[in-house]
């Protein structure tokens, strides 16, 4: 029997592979949540996606306001990552398809650091400041 | 017998209209889209006519409706909020508690058939989310869902699953390729074309495309079965006329107010 030798050519090893879309929105969610010492939590809820293979949304939850949510923001991309399409959930819907990782995380701060997304985030701390003086 | 009113005011200052048929029908739950004045305005005109005080509570969150409430500020418990989606739990004093779900997805001008479909998904999973975070399905969807109960975003499965006839949707749910996906009924598929109990849509749009239907129901009610038992033939209503006010000349939507006609429905929850 002849010795099998790979067709696959170079395999990337686990350091080679590129940040998925769907990792930087949770790291973006972790940041919420350290941020605010857990009084909102940022967390990414995967989607159905007819169009694109992969869908995500990422939403404030507010544990001190029965698990309140709040949707931000949602992308989509396909198997080979990008275009990443993102839509911002806030206000005005609008659409942006993000070539590349620099183009995706630009548009993510865009709407991120908004001053929708910072009214939002105000009111519900201070709801949340609220209901721990109700609680008291 | 809570009573909701749902009227898209397209950006008009039609606050008095509003509060003469908040009058006129005892509406408890009123939700607005493309309100043409603020809050508190229409809370004031809300208050001089009906002599009751409707709370506006959490609005800020919301992006696309507003919610005018005629029930105590207890009654009213923040749920989710999305693009054109906001979910309050209305616990009145008496009564079944709801999960109210005010909509108003992306007008046909900006958003395609399939960009009307995603976000009807992404509003299913978040109501999906809601009912079990509340604990109930006592789920009342109304709004401009931009789209008539006829098409994908209202009626496939993973969509609103919005079906004509109360008998399917008492089966609660059907297993479509391997998902449970969970029926609402729609009775607004009672009001279309004018043979049909009142006028024949709640919108009017004439334009040169080969296809154009005219009239559209985009207004709609949807409710799931747990609601079934709380409602009757006869307790929706699409609006026409504010006293001797008519909201119709010749057969259209009149352009002295909104392009779009208010809707009504009432659920003996009480």
């Amino acid at each position: 029997m002849s010795e099998i030798k790979s067709l696959w050519g170079e395999i990337p090893t686990s350091t080679d592979l590129p940040d998925l879309p769907n990792k930087i929105l949770k790291e973006q969610g972790a940041w919420l949540t350290e941020a605010t010492d857990g009084s909102l939590i940022g967390e990414t809820m995967l989607s159905n996606s007819q169009e694109q293979n992969f869908a995500a949304t990422l939403r404030i939850k507010v544990p001190s306001l029965n698990s309140y949510v709040y949707n931000v923001v949602q992308i989509s991309y396909p198997i080979n990552i990008y275009p990443v399409t993102v839509s911002n959930l806030t206000e005005t819907k609008s659409k942006v398809v993000c070539k590349d990782v620099e183009e995706y995380k630009q548009t993510l701060k865009q709407i991120l650091s908004s001053d929708k997304v910072k009214a939002v985030i105000t009111a519900l701390l201070a709801q949340v400041s609220a209901q721990a003086v109700v609680e008291v | 017998m809570p009573i909701a009113l749902f009227w898209n005011l397209n950006r008009k200052a039609l606050g008095r209209e509003v509060a003469q048929l908040c009058k006129i029908h005892n509406v408890d739950i009123l939700v607005i889209a493309e309100a043409g004045l603020p809050d508190v305005a229409l809370q004031h005109l809300l208050s001089q006519e009906t002599k009751t005080t409707y709370i506006a509570p959490f609005n800020e969150f919301s992006s696309r409706v507003k919610f005018f409430f005629r029930y105590p500020p207890e009654s009213i418990r923040l749920v989710a909020d999305s693009y054109g989606l906001s979910i309050r739990e209305v616990r009145p004093p008496i009564g079944e508690s709801l999960l109210l779900v005010g909509v108003h997805l992306s007008s046909k001008l900006y958003a395609d058939r399939n960009e009307q479909s995603a976000q009807a998904r992404l509003a299913i999973c978040t109501i999906a989310e809601a009912e079990q975070s509340v604990g109930h399905k006592r789920t009342l969807i109304i709004g401009d869902f931009n789209m008539n109960p006829f098409e994908g975003g209202l009626v496939d499965a993973d969509t609103f699953y919005g079906v004509m006839d109360q008998s399917i949707a008492k089966e609660n749910m059907r297993t479509v390729r391997q998902v449970e996906r969970r029926f609402f009924y729609n009775p607004m598929w009672g009001k279309l074309g004018d043979s049909s109990e009142g006028p024949p849509g709640t919108y009017y749009y004439k334009s040169s495309k080969n296809r154009e239907f005219f009239w559209n129901t985009f207004d709609q009610v949807l409710i799931r079965p747990e609601l079934i038992p709380f409602y009757q033939e006869g307790l929706l209503k699409v609006l026409t006329e504010i006293y001797d006010t008519q909201l119709m000349t010749d057969g259209k939507i009149s352009n002295d107010f909104s392009d779009h006609l208010p809707i009504m429905i009432k659920l003996a929850t009480e």
